[in-house]
């Protein structure tokens, strides 16, 4: 439509409202209906986890084989349906020393960082065994959330919805290398959602 | 004669307690969890639609787990929809014989006086819904949906 017919239009418009109102200005009587209360409200993409501030799994002083194991809940608090991703933030040195097992699974009652009640998604998602989602070097972890690990890695990622809740086992283990002596390293795991 | 006694009888009482066309209220009240605290059930707790002034509270109840590795305190809040019962609606809740809430839906957006919740251990709290018996016109034919906010935080110790 061109911009002279959208002006004629709306001046036609504009005539007949004006008739109307007149009409109402002159009349005896008049009456009114309302519809009041109209609520509106965006939705939400949320996700929080039980760990309170603590660290899941810890090594301190380790030797070669030592394994810390603990169990993390993850719950989906958002309204609209979400995609999520694992990724880290590394930092220190150990890395390249400590191999790390993240395991995704349920439990009826979970309490962190325990993994009591924990049982392993019975879905072999990424041919590592049932549940599991990374097994490999910390240092090779994922650290972004291009690269993060898509929950859970199948053909068809989980789509999380309101209330959803998954519990996740990480198991780190100190490797048998002469070289790892001394050194530090941290991590810092990201659940990240995003609404589809 | 007695016989129209009896029934004009009957029908003053039944006017008394609920004006003719009276419409009642409706509230539904929902939960969902947090990263740190599950809930039972999750999505609606109670949902009320027949709310009368001065009748007898509507009952429900809401089940706290919490998730986490240490003690917390955790309080509940209102978020109501439209706010239309907040002065109307009338709510206590209780954990066991301890009450933590007893006034009107407006003031429980403040929220609840805190529970303590041990670590991976459960509390029930209970919850009464009724509307103030002087609020026979106010709240008729209202409705509003609230949700309820669990919040918490690690237990401090006492001084």
């Amino acid at each position: 439509m061109s911009l002279t017919r959208k002006i004629l239009r709306s001046i036609v418009v504009l005539a007949t409202v004006a008739a109307c109102m007149g009409a109402g200005t002159y009349a005896a009587f008049s009456g009114s209906t309302a519809n009041a209360g109209n609520g509106f409200s965006a939705g939400t993409v949320a996700i929080g986890d039980n760990d309170a501030g603590a660290s899941v799994v810890s090594l301190a002083a380790a030797a070669p084989g030592q394994t810390s194991t603990g169990c993390i809940a993850v719950t989906y608090t958002g309204s609209l349906d979400a995609g999520v991703r694992l990724y880290a933030a590394l930092s220190g040195t150990l890395g390249p020393y400590l191999t790390l097992t993240v395991t995704r699974g349920s439990d009826p009652s979970p309490t962190f960082a325990s993994c009591a009640g924990f049982t392993a998604d019975a879905t072999n998602y990424v041919g590592l065994g049932a549940g599991v989602l990374y097994n490999g070097l910390l240092s090779a972890f994922p650290t972004t959330y291009a690269a993060g690990i898509v929950d859970p890695v199948t053909a068809t990622p989980e789509t999380w919805t309101t209330g959803e809740l998954h519990v996740y086992r990480f198991s780190v283990t100190l490797v048998s290398d002469n070289q790892a002596q001394g050194r530090t390293g941290a991590a810092g795991f990201t659940w990240e959602a995003r609404n589809l | 004669m007695l016989g129209a006694a009896a029934c004009a009888v009957l029908l003053l009482g039944t006017h008394i307690g609920r004006p003719a066309g009276a419409l009642d209220a409706a509230l539904t009240l929902t939960s969902s969890p947090t990263g740190e605290l599950g809930v039972t059930p999750t999505g609606t707790v109670l949902a009320v639609h027949n709310l009368q002034p001065g009748a007898a509270p509507v009952r429900g109840s809401l089940v706290v787990h919490n998730q986490t590795g240490i003690p917390l305190d955790v309080r509940l809040r209102a978020r109501p929809m439209s706010g239309d019962l907040d002065s109307g609606a009338r709510l206590r809740i209780t954990a066991g014989a301890a009450s933590l809430f007893d006034a009107t839906l407006a003031e429980l957006r403040d929220g609840t006086r805190r529970v303590v919740v041990q670590p991976g251990r459960s509390r029930s709290l209970g919850i009464a819904v009724s509307l103030s018996p002087g609020d026979a016109t106010s709240a008729q034919g209202r409705s509003d949906d609230v949700a309820l906010e669990l919040t918490s935080t690690p237990v401090t110790p006492s001084p």
